[in-house]
């Protein structure tokens, strides 16, 4: 049997700056057989990138390899000159990154980035070039090639612009193709699309995948062998089967744990023989639901001519209509551009929608002046996607939560609403110290429960949660939707959770509404809908969607 | 004591308002952990430190030439019980240096000359009369035999002034070693091996060499300066030394002053347009469009001209000369704001429209934080490092600038000491044969070396502020 | 495309008409013409018939907005604000105090100020490029330090020494080049050497650190790892792909100033008796004639705006992201 296509050993990556100097990668040590997809899992910062950039050696400037050797086909990629190394980068290994949308560069047309790799290690002519692009971007599945070839970057969609991507990797047909979360900024259903054709185009040139990604879902369905990292290091090797029945390492278990499925819903995901959680018993009196929207729709005017005279509307949000019970989460799902996230802030007229009607206990919100809206502005709230940008950075943690009780008038007193702010931080799960200390000190983890804190600061009845937990590590998610589950036990509070994560809604909500183009296409029961789909575009959606069921801990 | 009646000139006040400011800025920024951040790096920077050094004796410089009085009149009789003043205007860095104020020779005279630069027909003892080169009046005139003593006395003088500075400079050190030891709780001679280790994390050795190397400078200048005129005389025979000195104010004050004025109007205007949008955005970037598409220089030029339409018809408002120049040196500042605020009006609009759409500016909408509160909590402080870098990157332009308008005669008045008008003054004198160069040198070495270092002073402020804007 | 360019010349009109307001505003409110001619006349012993006599000669004893002693539109016509201001509009800048024609004087003197600023611009456009992309190639050694060192004690030397400094190496001591003057034609070129020398010397310092900053953010984008993960040798990154996105930046803020290239540069024309629209200008402020200093001021605003619109073509021509609508 012949030797590894790639063995890697006791690589080390070190970054330094002038304050201190950071292992990324520690004595790092795998190989990966041609043919073969070796998937490197892990949650941000524990060097999965750095690991496949130091392979084909494009670290940045701050970062330098300081053991270790990288045997690709026998010779040590580490010890080449880098003249020899930029001949096997292209065509020997190639690489795709995860963010299609700036990977390319915006002013070169599309065909003339591809056949630039076929002309640099092929040495073809420029006609020669493009005939070969025209098969290349066939191959990767585009539509009209001849127009696409001579198209720029910005032309053409996330899913296309990465196929482009497919395309210069796998022009001149390297042994090793070096993914690194090359679906992760896709929407689902493209994912699967692009998934498709990575392995279809590995089975055609026969060629090995690094794979890297921190989605458990894709590890098992595109890896033969699976390694997890964790700070630097690799805590677990092991083939797919076995990795995803009886894994090893005390570390792979919390990923598993922390992972929401449908089979763990009403049970927290953290805790270790956690109790049930009681769903809060309703006992409202105005009927069956706190919030009524009906008919929203928020167009954005489009603009042209020589007077800029509207000539029509971008409909965002087209006539969405939703219940929200008291004490419930009803999930809104759909992919990038579906207007989720518009329907989220039409409801708290952080936006200004054009249509329809938003009842809060059978006031209409919509309709009220300033001065009524500021009064119903505590009982809806929101907590955003980003934990990064939520916070004003020149404001004390301290500040920050107290600011909407301030402005809405909770609490009068300076004294107690030093308290209530106190005690805010500990129910999310903070140091009361905390509230003296400044956002950047805090993990985007403890942000997202700062911004959760400032919300119930002012005690909402609905909470508008938008894609809180998409910026976050799993781990941290699971903390994040316990933490929101106990909060929803404790206060009776109903949330509105817009997401694109299918497994989330699964685990996490009551109802659940799918959102496409604007529209509601379907809502219902979550265990309805997900199990039995009426929709065309609901099928659709869930059938691209990679189902997962962690193993169990056999104690 | 007072040296005599003070007088308040428009922007003297305006300069130590300004003074004021920065330093309570500063107190107010040490308890702020993210606004001290960058001045710490700033202060851990070597470029930082050594322009913060050199600039703080250039700002001194201006500080102390912005003391006005009148001063009181010598020789009077005690007898009459009540002190005179003098009718003239001058300040403490004046009376300071007054041994070169008063100085005058007849005409030109190179540095360190003992001699006038032109000849002069001269009645010798025996009656006849003789073209030579007459003895300077004050220069060099503390010798009996200029030609076989000078060079032995400059180098006495020299070596005096620089044994000065070196004293001077051991005593800083040692001040420094000791308060440092005290911080730090360690014993003196490790702290003084730490700080010539260049080990520390503020770069004292840096500081304590440039330091060295400026009072070095200073000493041996100030001890030359008691006895010649080390960069010569101009063609009205003034110091050429006092000249360049006193013109620091000058540009120390276009530099800042300027950008000061213009401040409120460019954070008002711009934060409003880009947060209010709708119409005030469009009467706002109507407004600074129209301002920007009229040339600088020749909003300048006709603003000047104008100007000194105004103060020959009403001639009879200036109590001084002072105050006159002191007007038109307030009102040049104001003219060069108006033309540089929109810049930062730009800039400004732009980065609020990207803040209103930040999540923590909808967060507190969500609240029902109202607009004005919103723009002082959430936008100002986040706009404010953009501020702090027009200000600290504006100022050398400026200060190039006066020079170039003062050159044309729009720039300050003709009898205020400034850079431009040196050049202004001295540029023919190229033409002449044997060349005057020294008035040109002085004035160009004294500004280059200002605007250097606040070019790199501004840098380091940059890159400490906002990282994103460099590299 | 073209329903936006139309816009923005309509957009430009109110803006020349709030120059002219501005113009009008600081020129004879603030002061009135008497104020002008007193000065123009000297201070003392003038007459107030001396006065109006310079004033009717100029066309300044009419009324600013509405002269009541007229009839129909003459109450408009024979007013300053008609004369002097809203003539601009179709180019007629009338006669300068002096009594010269200043559109005449325009069309003859922009051609020495175009043979001064254009090969200016260009060869220092191509020589800072050329700069910033070796300094940028070297980026984060020794080379790169010194040279932004360089940089930044170049752009701290005033202009003005690099106009007397350059006149007196070049014209006095070594007498290659003449120190000043003009001449048309094939011999006139070394009139041109130094001031174009100069102008070039003096813009380098703050142009090549401007270009270095462009060049090293565009070196941190993604697609230059996409790029360098081709296989491409790092020479080719930065001229096929890095090159290409920073010349958006470089070459828009160009275009701004191109029209204003027309206007020329005050002090080096002053400096080097180059007979262009610069020296005329502060020949005028140095006489202190108003007329030609307010044709001037519009003619600039007027360069000015067509700098923006040409900005903005220029952008759709270079970058294939921005369309204009």
């Amino acid at each position: 049997m012949p030797g590894p296509l790639l063995r890697v050993r006791d690589l080390t990556t070190v970054f330094s700056s002038s304050r201190r100097t950071i292992t990324a990668v520690d004595q790092v040590s795998f190989e990966i057989r041609a043919g073969q997809t070796f998937a490197l899992v892990g949650e941000s910062g524990s060097g999965k990138s750095v690991t496949a950039l130091s392979v084909i050696r494009l670290l940045p400037e701050a970062a330098s390899l300081t053991s270790g050797s990288v045997h690709f086909e026998g010779r040590d990629l580490l010890r080449l000159p880098e003249r020899e190394m930029r001949d096997i980068r292209g065509s020997g290994i190639s690489m795709i990154f995860q963010e299609p949308m700036t990977s390319l560069n915006p002013v070169v047309r599309v065909g003339k980035q591809i056949s630039e790799v076929l002309i640099r290690h092929r040495g073809m002519t420029r006609a020669q070039a493009r005939k070969h692009v025209l098969d290349l971007l066939e191959a990767v599945r585009i539509p009209r090639p001849p127009q696409t070839i001579d198209m720029y970057a910005h032309e053409l969609s996330g899913g296309m612009k990465q196929r482009v991507m497919v395309a210069i990797a796998l022009a001149c047909e390297p042994r090793l193709l070096i993914a690194d979360e090359p679906t992760t900024a896709l929407d689902v259903t493209i994912q699967a699309q692009v998934l498709e054709l990575i392995n279809d185009l590995q089975r055609q040139f026969g060629m090995a995948i690094l794979f890297i990604t921190h989605d458990l879902a894709v590890v098992k369905q595109v890896a033969d062998h699976v390694a997890v990292m964790k700070d630097g290091v690799i805590v677990e090797q092991s083939s797919n089967e076995v990795f995803f029945s009886s894994p090893q390492h005390a570390y792979s278990w919390d990923l598993f744990a922390a992972l929401p499925a449908m089979e763990k819903r009403g049970k927290p995901l953290l805790e270790r023989n956690g109790q049930a959680l009681q769903k809060p018993a309703v006992e409202d009196v105005t009927g069956d639901s706190v919030l009524r929207v009906r008919d929203l729709a928020v167009y954005f005017p489009i603009r042209k001519g020589l007077f800029k005279r509207t000539v029509g509307h971008v409909k965002a949000v087209d006539g969405v209509s939703l219940d929200i019970p008291p004490g419930q989460t009803v999930a809104l799902v759909g992919e990038s551009g579906s207007g989720k996230t518009t329907v989220g802030k039409g409801i708290l007229r952080l936006v200004q929608p054009t249509l329809g009607e938003v009842t809060y206990l059978g006031m209409p919100i919509l309709e009220l002046d300033r001065s009524r809206l500021m009064e119903q502005r505590a009982n809806l709230q929101i907590v955003f996607q980003d934990p990064y940008s939520s916070m004003n950075p020149r404001m004390l943690v301290g500040s920050i939560i107290e600011e909407g009780i301030k402005a809405l008038n909770v609490i009068s007193d300076a004294q107690a609403r030093r308290q209530r702010v106190l005690e805010l931080l500990e129910q999310v799960g903070l140091d009361r110290d905390a509230h003296l200390r400044y956002p950047h000190e805090f993990s985007g983890g403890q942000r997202q429960r700062i911004c959760i804190a400032r919300a119930l600061a002012v005690n909402p009845k609905i909470i508008v949660c938008d894609e809180p937990t998409s910026a976050l590590d799993v781990s941290v998610q699971a903390q994040i939707l316990d933490l929101l589950n106990h909060l929803q036990e404790q206060y009776a509070i109903s949330y509105l959770f817009i997401t694109h994560n299918m497994s989330v809604v699964a685990y996490f909500a009551d109802r659940v509404a799918v959102m496409y183009q604007g529209r509601i296409v379907e809502q219902g029961e979550v265990e309805q809908v997900l199990t039995d789909p009426q929709h065309e575009y609901t099928k659709q959606l869930l059938g691209a969607v990679l189902r997962l069921v962690p193993p169990l801990r056999s104690s | 004591m007072f040296p005599g009646k003070p007088v308040f000139l428009l922007t003297d006040i305006l300069v130590f308002g300004l003074v004021l400011c920065i330093v309570m800025f500063f107190l107010y920024a040490m308890r702020k952990p993210h606004l001290r951040q960058p001045w710490q790096q700033v202060v851990r920077s070597r470029a930082g430190v050594i322009s913060m050094i050199v600039l703080s004796v250039y700002v001194g410089i201006a500080l102390l030439d912005s003391v006005h009085f009148h001063p009181v009149l010598e020789n009077q009789s005690a007898a009459s019980g009540h002190v005179q003043h003098s009718g003239e205007v001058i300040s403490l860095f004046d009376r300071m240096v007054s041994g070169l104020r008063e100085s005058g020779e007849k005409t030109y005279s190179a540095p360190f000359a003992a001699y006038l630069y032109a000849k002069e027909t001269v009645q010798q003892d025996d009656g006849t009369k003789q073209r030579v080169y007459p003895r300077l009046a004050w220069g060099a005139s503390h010798l009996e035999h200029p030609e076989t003593q000078k060079t032995g006395d400059v180098l006495r003088l020299g070596l005096k002034g620089a044994l000065k500075a070196v004293v001077l400079w051991g005593a800083l050190v040692l001040l420094l070693g000791w308060v440092l030891s005290l911080r730090a709780g360690r014993a003196f001679r490790v702290t003084l091996g730490i700080l010539f280790s260049g080990r520390s994390r503020i770069p004292w050795r840096t500081v304590v060499v440039t330091l060295g190397i400026v009072l070095l400078v200073l000493m041996t200048g100030a001890e030359w300066a008691t006895k010649y005129h080390v960069l010569g005389t101009d063609k009205v025979g003034e110091d050429v030394l006092y000249q360049a000195l006193k013109s620091i104010r000058t540009g120390v004050v276009i530099g800042t002053l300027t950008t000061l004025l213009m401040l409120p109007f460019a954070v008002l205007f711009g934060i409003m347009a880009g947060y209010f949008r709708g119409w005030v955005d469009d009467v706002i970037q109507y407004l600074y469009t129209t301002l920007n598409s009229i040339p600088g220089v020749l909003l300048i030029a006709a603003a000047v001209l104008m100007l000194n339409v105004y103060m020959s018809k009403h001639a009879e408002q200036f109590a001084s000369l002072t105050q006159r120049a002191d007007l038109r040196l307030l009102f040049l500042c104001l003219i060069l704001g108006l033309t540089s605020w929109t810049g930062l009006c730009r800039l400004l609009r732009a980065e609020t429209l990207k803040l209103r759409e930040v999540d923590f500016i909808q967060a507190a909408t969500a609240f029902g934080v109202g607009r004005v509160q919103t723009i002082f909590r959430h936008i100002l402080p986040n706009v404010m490092h953009i501020v702090l870098i027009t200000l600290v990157l504006d100022f050398s332009g400026l200060v190039l600038a006066e020079a170039v308008l003062s050159y044309i005669n729009i720039g300050v008045d003709p009898t205020m000491n400034s850079w431009g008008n040196m050049i202004n003054s001295a540029r023919l004198e190229m033409a002449r044969e044997p060349v005057v160069w020294w008035s040109l040198a002085a004035s160009l070495f004294f500004m280059f070396t200002l605007v250097l270092f606040a070019n790199l002073f501004a840098d380091v402020v940059r890159d400490a502020l906002d990282p994103r804007l460099s590299r | 495309m073209i329903a936006y360019i139309i816009r923005r010349v309509l957009y430009a009109i109110p803006i020349l008409v709030g120059v002219n307001v501005i113009t009008f505003l600081l020129f004879f409110v603030v002061n009135t013409p008497d104020d002008m001619a007193r000065m123009f006349l000297g201070q003392k012993h003038v007459t107030q018939e001396q006065v109006e006599d310079w004033k009717t000669e100029r066309g300044y004893h009419y009324p600013l907005f509405y002269n009541m002693q007229e009839e129909g539109a003459d109450t408009i016509r024979k007013t300053i604000f008609y004369n002097k201001s809203l003539r601009l509009f179709i180019f007629d800048f009338g006669r300068s105090d002096s009594g010269r024609d200043i559109g005449f004087d325009i069309t003859q003197r922009m051609w020495p100020s175009l043979a001064i600023a254009v090969p200016q611009l260009l060869i220092g456009l191509l020589v800072a490029i050329t700069f910033a992309l070796l300094i940028a190639f070297f980026r984060a050694t020794y080379i790169d330090y010194w040279a932004v060192v360089i940089c930044v004690a170049l752009m701290s030397i005033s202009s003005l020494f690099y106009i007397i400094g350059g006149q007196y190496v070049m014209g006095k001591i070594l007498r290659v080049v003449p120190i000043s003057g003009f001449e048309t034609g094939l011999f006139g070129i070394k009139f041109l050497i130094l001031p174009v020398l100069i102008g070039i010397v003096g813009g380098i310092g703050s142009s090549t650190r401007w270009y270095r900053t462009i060049f090293l953010e565009e070196m941190n984008r993604d697609y230059v790892r996409t790029a360098r993960a081709k296989g491409i040798a790092e020479q080719v990154v930065l001229f096929r792909h890095v090159l290409r996105n920073a010349l958006i930046p470089i070459l828009t803020g160009v275009v701004v100033i191109l029209p204003l290239l027309f206007m020329g540069s005050l002090i080096t024309e002053s400096f080097f008796g180059i007979p262009g629209l610069g020296s005329y200008t502060i020949d005028a402020i140095n006489r202190q004639d108003f007329a030609i200093v307010r044709s001037m001021v519009f003619l600039g605003a007027f360069l000015y705006i067509v700098g923006l619109l040409l900005t903005d073509i220029s952008y759709t021509v270079v970058d294939p992201r921005v369309r204009l609508r």
